[in-house]
């Protein structure tokens, strides 16, 4: 049986590797456009961020505003804000784009009344111009103390960030988590076009009949194809570990490069994605593969035709992918997974690859997750076996 | 040697096939007629167990394909009338895929393609099959399923749409199986070939085999000069 399973293996891979959408699916968007997906996630975020900065760069201020003028005009000397103009309508200074945020400064007896002024709908500015009030209040209170000859407070005073656990820990958690995720949706809804290509293909094509009138065993036709879908599976899913671990790296660069100049190189990437990791990953790859052929394959050979079969696989693919919704609360937050989620297939593999991660995978948890692909990978291809041998599917065109 | 008694077989609430009984022996090219629907493609879809019989059995080559499908699949080539090739494939890489399939040397898959190259005029096998002709496709088709030299060939339809000179090459490949012993079903619906290739043939019609006997001997009952001319006669009227 196996000189014929390897026959269909080698004529399925060459049949598949020959259309030209095999290699845009199988390898240019997992290992270019996903991680160049995460990049973008990034540099959305950083943006973000670089705009929630303490670094306003135009305040507006009201003409006749001396206090505002003056502790602003300090906090420009300060490099703290890079610009400010003096307006006669903050409000409408804002509306009319001249400024991100406005302040005005009030005297009430011996404290100051502070209102400040930001567009709701850019985000970041409300925070930047509450953090400058602030400040402004800090160098209220110095001048009220040196005006009534009190002692001058220290205005250097520091908050020192002293964080227990692993300094990596979240990076760490986040990895898990969009790898996990990018390698199950890919290997389950994203190779469709070549799991219905498979046995509906077959179908539609008018090969299949020639097929099943041959001398080979409905099982060495079921094998075959299985394994060679599990190939093109795995292959996506090492080019998308390939290129999300470079997308990794150059985020976890980048980051340390924006906070301050530090220089990360390849080897740092180790911390989060160590060889054993990396050998996690693909173990998990391969159990993710397995599983998603042996799904592909029952659907392709169920449906009529490949749009049929394309229709029920991504529709399938993102139900299948539901019952991991479950972990990822466990997994943005940093915890240890629960046991069950190694027993069920799709959440056993993000499981797998988190846990790997995290560094708090243990044997047994490997074993449940393989068992318990294997068991439903084996009763697949049974049914498929049995699809084969039933007239009213294999009919279906 | 293939023998079909009482074959019987419905979809739904039609019955497509109502205990047919025939034979077609060795070195013979054994004629299966009829008018569209009358139940030939079915009964060539049981006899290579793509389709279960609801009554009845085929024994082909002392093997009955309720209970040894596996070992009739053996024994059998088939040209399904709406199978096709692998476009991807070359037409070589088709053909050794299934010798592959059926176990066949390397060598000798590799040889008899050759010989049936030369039979049928194919000399352009080595590109992708999904730029061939509807002729060559049929040649390939027709090579591949007797690559693995089986004894039993079963063609239905095999020179559907096929321009003339690809018909005669099939007709050429028909009497070379016959030479080499192969027991031959043809499910065809010209007449012309029938004449020339058939040795005996079956008429059948809704689901009944309604005559039979030699091309010559159908014609000298029904009085006709052409199988044609008495398959319309025999057509003509509704089976009980």
């Amino acid at each position: 049986m196996w000189s014929k399973v390897m026959s269909v293996i080698k004529k399925e891979l060459r049949d598949l590797f020959r259309e030209k959408r095999t290699i845009l699916m199988t390898i240019v968007i997992p290992a270019i456009l996903m991680p160049a997906l995460l990049i973008g996630m990034f540099y959305l975020q950083t943006n973000s961020f670089e705009k929630e900065s303490i670094k306003a760069k135009i305040i507006a201020i009201q003409k006749d505003d001396i206090l505002a003028k003056k502790y602003v005009a300090m906090l420009k000397n300060q490099h703290i804000v890079e610009e400010y103009i003096v307006v006669d309508d903050i409000a409408k200074a804002i509306e009319e784009d001249q400024a991100r945020s406005g302040l005005s400064i009030a005297k009430q007896g011996d404290s100051i009344n502070i209102v400040i002024y930001y567009n709701i709908s850019k985000p970041g500015s409300s925070s930047t111009i509450r953090k400058l009030a602030d400040i402004i209040k800090e160098l209220y209170v110095a001048d009220y103390l040196k005006e009534h000859g009190l002692p001058p407070i220290n205005l250097t005073s520091t908050i020192q960030d002293k964080p227990i656990g692993d300094p990596m820990a979240a990076a760490k958690a986040m990895t898990g988590y969009m790898l996990g995720l990018f390698l199950v949706l890919f290997t389950t809804i994203g190779n469709t076009y070549l799991g219905s290509d498979i046995g509906a293909g077959e179908k539609e094509r008018g090969t299949l009949l020639p097929l099943l009138a041959s001398p080979a065993d409905r099982e060495a036709i079921a094998t075959g194809k299985w394994i060679a879908l599990a190939i093109t599976n795995l292959i996506s899913a090492t080019a998308l570990i390939a290129g999300e671990g470079f997308a990794m790296w150059y985020i976890i660069k980048e980051s340390a490069r924006m906070e301050g100049g530090q220089q990360i190189s390849i080897e740092n990437l180790s911390n989060i994605i160590s060889p054993s990791t990396i050998f996690i990953l693909l173990l998990a790859a391969i159990l993710l593969a397995l599983f998603g052929a042996a799904l592909q394959l029952i659907i392709s050979i169920w449906s009529k035709t490949i749009r049929e079969a394309q229709l029920y696989l991504s529709q399938i693919g993102l139900i299948i992918f539901l019952p991991s919704l479950a972990i990822i609360p466990y997994m943005i937050s940093g915890s240890t997974l629960p046991t069950w989620s190694y027993s069920i297939p799709i959440v056993n593999t993000m499981a797998l690859i988190y846990s790997g991660i995290m560094g708090n995978l243990t044997l047994l948890n490997v074993l449940v997750a393989f068992g318990a692909n294997i068991v439903v990978a084996t009763i697949v291809i049974a049914i498929v076996v049995k699809i084969l041998d039933m007239e009213q599917v294999i009919l279906r065109t | 040697m293939i023998e079909v008694n009482g074959l019987s077989r419905h979809f739904g609430k039609t019955e497509v096939l109502k205990g047919i009984t025939f034979r077609a022996e060795p070195g013979k090219v054994t004629g299966l007629l009829g008018p569209n629907g009358a139940g030939k493609t079915t009964t060539i879809k049981i006899i290579s167990t793509i389709l279960k019989p609801h009554g009845g059995d085929v024994v082909v080559n002392g093997h009955s394909i309720k209970r040894e499908p596996k070992e009739v699949r053996k024994q059998i080539g088939v040209v399904f009338e709406e199978s096709n090739i692998y476009a991807r494939l070359t037409g070589e890489e088709n053909i050794l895929y299934f010798a592959e399939l059926a176990d066949v040397p390397y060598d000798e898959a590799h040889r008899r393609m050759e010989k049936f190259f030369g039979l049928l005029g194919v000399d352009y096998a080595n590109k992708l099959a999904g730029t061939y002709s509807k002729g060559m496709m049929q040649k390939i088709n027709l090579i591949r399923s007797i690559i693995h030299n089986p004894p039993v060939v079963i063609l239905d339809e095999p020179t559907n749409g096929l321009d003339v000179p690809s018909s005669r090459a099939v007709g050429t490949f028909i009497k070379e199986m016959k030479e080499e012993g192969k027991t031959i079903l043809l499910s065809t619906h010209l007449m012309a070939q029938v004449e020339k290739l058939c040795d005996y043939i079956y008429i059948i019609h809704q689901g009944k085999i309604v005559e039979e006997g030699t091309p010559d001997g159908i014609k000298e009952k029904y009085g006709t000069t052409t199988v044609e001319d008495a398959f319309l006669k025999v057509v003509s009227t509704d089976v009980e």
